[in-house]
C-alpha cells in the first residue's frame, strides 16, 4: 500500500479513499443486488463475492461510459442534453468490439441501427424481472446552513480589518453563558417566589421565620431551576414524615437521569396523596410538640417538617384537590382568607413549623398526572 | 430516384421502430433500477431530463450483463464437467452453478474487460487493511 511515500499522505489518500468509498456504497449495493438478479435471471445459482463485486463494478462502469461517451457525442454537435441518437451512437462505438448488425455500413442512419434492434429484440424475448426492492431517491444532498455574514446581519464588524462579507463570529455567550443562565434564571425564580410570599400575606413575624427557615432550602432548588418539574423544594430532609401506620412505598424506577431528590420528592408526594387529611390536620393543629388534644388530633412526637414551595402560576390559590372536604376547605381558606388563617394562629399559637404539603401536591396535580 | 424513395421508406419505418420501441421502454421496467442509472448517468456529465433514455441506457447495460452472465454460465458448466470428470466424489457440491472468478474474467476477456483472477482475495476490507498496517 505505502510504496516508499510518507505515511501521512497516503493516510490522506487512504481516509479520501475511504470516504469515496463510503458515499458509494449504497449504489454499489444496488448495482450488486442488479447484477445478481440479471445472472439469476440467466440461471447462475450462486457467485463467489468476488467475482459478484467485480462484475457490479464493471456494470456501474459501463453506465457510467455509455454517459460518457453519449455526452460527448452531444458536447460535439453543440447541445448540452443528450438524445436518443446520442446515446445509440456511444452505444454503437461501445459495441464494436463485439460487433452489432449493420456496423460496417457508417453511412447507415442512427435510427435504424442493429444496436436498437438487438435491444427491441433483448427487451421482448427477455422477461421483466424488476429490481428487488424500492429505491429511495438518492443521493440525499443536505442543505448546509452557514452563519450569516456581517452584512447579512447587519452589524458592523467590531474592526475595520474584518471586511463586512466575512461570516459573524460565534456569540461568545453561545460557549460561555450556559451556566450564568441558569444561575440568572434560578434568581429570577427566586425573587418570584418571594414576591408570592409577600402575597399570601402571612404575618409578618411568620413570614420572616418562614423565609429565613426556606434561605436553606432555596440553594437547592436553585441548582435544578431551570427544570420546571424540579421547582419543588428537593430536600429530603424537609419531606413530610411517614404516619404511623403506613409503610415506605418502593418508589418508580424513573430513568436515571433523575436525581435522587427527585425521586424522594416523588415518593413523599405519594404518601401526601394517599392520605392526605392526616397531614392537612397536623399542619393546621400540631405545634412542634404540644398540640391541642382536646381536638382529639393526633399529637405528632416527631419535629414536623416544613416544606413551603410556592409556585408562581395562577393554580396556587385555587383549589385543585380530591381529599375529603374537611381537609379541602382548610386548604382552601389557609390561603385565601387571611381572617382564617388569624383564627387558625389563635386556636394554634406556637405555630411555627407548617407542612404546608399541599401547595406542594397542587403543584404535582400538573406534574404528576 | 426510385432507388431514393425506397430509402426514404426504409428509413421511415425505422423511425416508427425506434420511436415505438422507446415508446414500449415506459412501460418496461428494467431490472437495473432507474435511481442507480441516473446517478451513474449523472456522474459522467449526462442530462437528460427524459425517462425514456434513462431506460434506454438501463436496457443496454442489462443487455450487456445477461450477455456477459450468459457466456460466463457457459463457462462455468465446461468447467465444470471437466472437473466432475476429474474428481466424481465432489458431484454433489458442483452441481450447482456459481459464478466464478475465473469464468468471469474469461467471458468478460471477450467484451474487451482484462479483469485479472486474484492470486489471494481478502473476503472483508478489514482482513486487507490489517495487513496494511500491520507492514507499516
Amino acid at each position: 500500500m505505502s510504496d516508499g511515500g510518507g505515511g501521512e499522505s497516503s493516510k490522506v489518500i487512504e481516509s479520501s479513499l475511504k470516504k469515496r468509498r463510503k458515499n458509494d456504497e449504497f449504489v454499489q449495493a444496488i448495482a450488486r443486488i442488479a447484477v445478481a438478479q440479471v445472472c439469476e435471471s440467466v440461471g447462475f445459482q450462486g457467485f463467489q463475492q468476488s467475482a459478484l463485486d467485480t462484475f457490479s463494478d464493471v456494470a456501474c462502469k459501463y453506465i457510467r461510459e455509455i454517459g460518457k461517451v453519449s455526452n460527448f457525442y452531444a458536447s460535439l454537435a453543440g447541445r448540452t442534453e443528450c438524445n436518443v441518437f446520442d446515446i445509440v451512437q456511444g452505444l454503437e462505438d461501445l459495441n464494436l468490439s463485439q460487433g452489432f448488425v449493420g456496423a460496417s455500413d457508417r453511412d447507415n442512419c442512427l435510427s435504424g441501427s442493429g444496436i436498437i434492434k438487438d435491444l427491441s429484440q433483448y427487451v421482448n424475448l427477455s422477461e421483466e424481472i424488476g429490481f428487488a426492492y424500492s429505491i429511495p431517491s438518492f443521493p440525499v444532498v443536505k442543505e448546509r446552513k452557514s452563519s450569516p455574514s456581517f452584512l447579512q446581519a447587519g452589524e458592523t464588524p467590531p474592526t475595520d480589518v474584518i471586511p463586512p462579507w466575512l461570516p459573524m463570529f460565534l456569540d461568545p455567550k453561545t460557549s460561555t453563558n450556559a451556566p450564568s443562565t441558569a444561575i440568572e434564571e434560578t434568581q429570577m425564580m427566586v425573587d418570584e417566589i418571594e414576591q408570592e410570599q409577600k402575597c399570601v400575606d402571612l404575618p409578618s413575624s411568620k413570614s420572616d421565620q418562614l423565609q429565613e427557615r426556606n434561605d436553606s432550602a432555596f440553594p437547592l432548588v436553585v441548582e435544578q431551576g431551570d427544570n420546571a418539574k424540579r421547582e419543588q423544594a428537593d430536600n429530603p430532609f424537609l419531606a413530610v414524615p411517614l404516619q404511623p401506620g403506613q409503610k415506605e412505598i418502593s418508589s418508580i424506577s424513573l430513568p436515571a437521569r433523575l436525581k435522587e431528590e427527585d425521586m424522594m420528592q416523588n415518593h413523599s408526594n405519594h404518601v401526601s396523596e394517599l392520605d392526605q387529611s392526616a397531614p392537612m390536620k397536623q399542619a393546621v393543629n400540631s405545634s412542634g410538640f404540644d398540640a391541642k388534644e382536646g381536638d382529639g388530633m393526633v399529637v405528632l412526637k416527631n419535629r414536623p417538617a416544613v416544606q413551603v414551595n410556592f409556585r408562581v402560576s395562577k393554580k396556587s390559590t385555587s383549589t385543585t384537590i380530591r381529599p375529603n372536604d374537611k381537609g379541602k376547605e382548610k386548604v382552601a381558606t389557609w390561603f385565601i382568607n387571611d381572617e382564617v388563617w388569624d383564627e387558625k394562629e389563635k386556636i394554634t399559637e406556637k405555630l411555627q413549623r407548617v407542612p404546608m404539603d399541599i401547595e406542594e401536591h397542587i403543584g404535582n396535580d400538573s406534574v404528576v398526572n | 430516384m426510385n432507388h431514393n424513395q425506397q430509402s426514404n421508406e426504409v428509413r421511415h419505418d425505422d423511425e416508427n421502430a425506434l420511436s415505438d420501441f422507446l415508446a414500449s421502454l415506459t412501460d418496461y421496467t428494467p431490472t437495473i433500477p432507474d435511481e442507480l442509472v441516473e446517478h451513474y448517468l449523472a456522474k459522467s456529465g449526462f442530462q437528460c431530463p427524459d425517462v425514456r433514455l434513462t431506460r434506454l441506457v438501463a436496457v443496454a447495460a442489462q443487455k450487456f450483463v445477461s450477455d456477459i452472465a450468459i457466456d460466463a454460465l457457459q463457462h462455468c458448466k465446461a468447467r465444470q464437467a471437466t472437473v466432475v470428470r476429474d474428481k466424481k466424489d465432489k458431484q454433489q457440491r458442483d452441481k450447482r452453478l456459481i459464478m466464478n472468478m475465473e469464468d468471469l474474467s474469461k467471458a468478460l476477456q471477450e467484451y474487451g474487460v482484462n479483469v485479472k483472477h486474484q492470486e489471494y482475495f481478502a473476503d472483508n476490507p478489514s482482513a486487507g487493511l490489517e495487513s496494511a498496517s500491520r507492514d507499516e
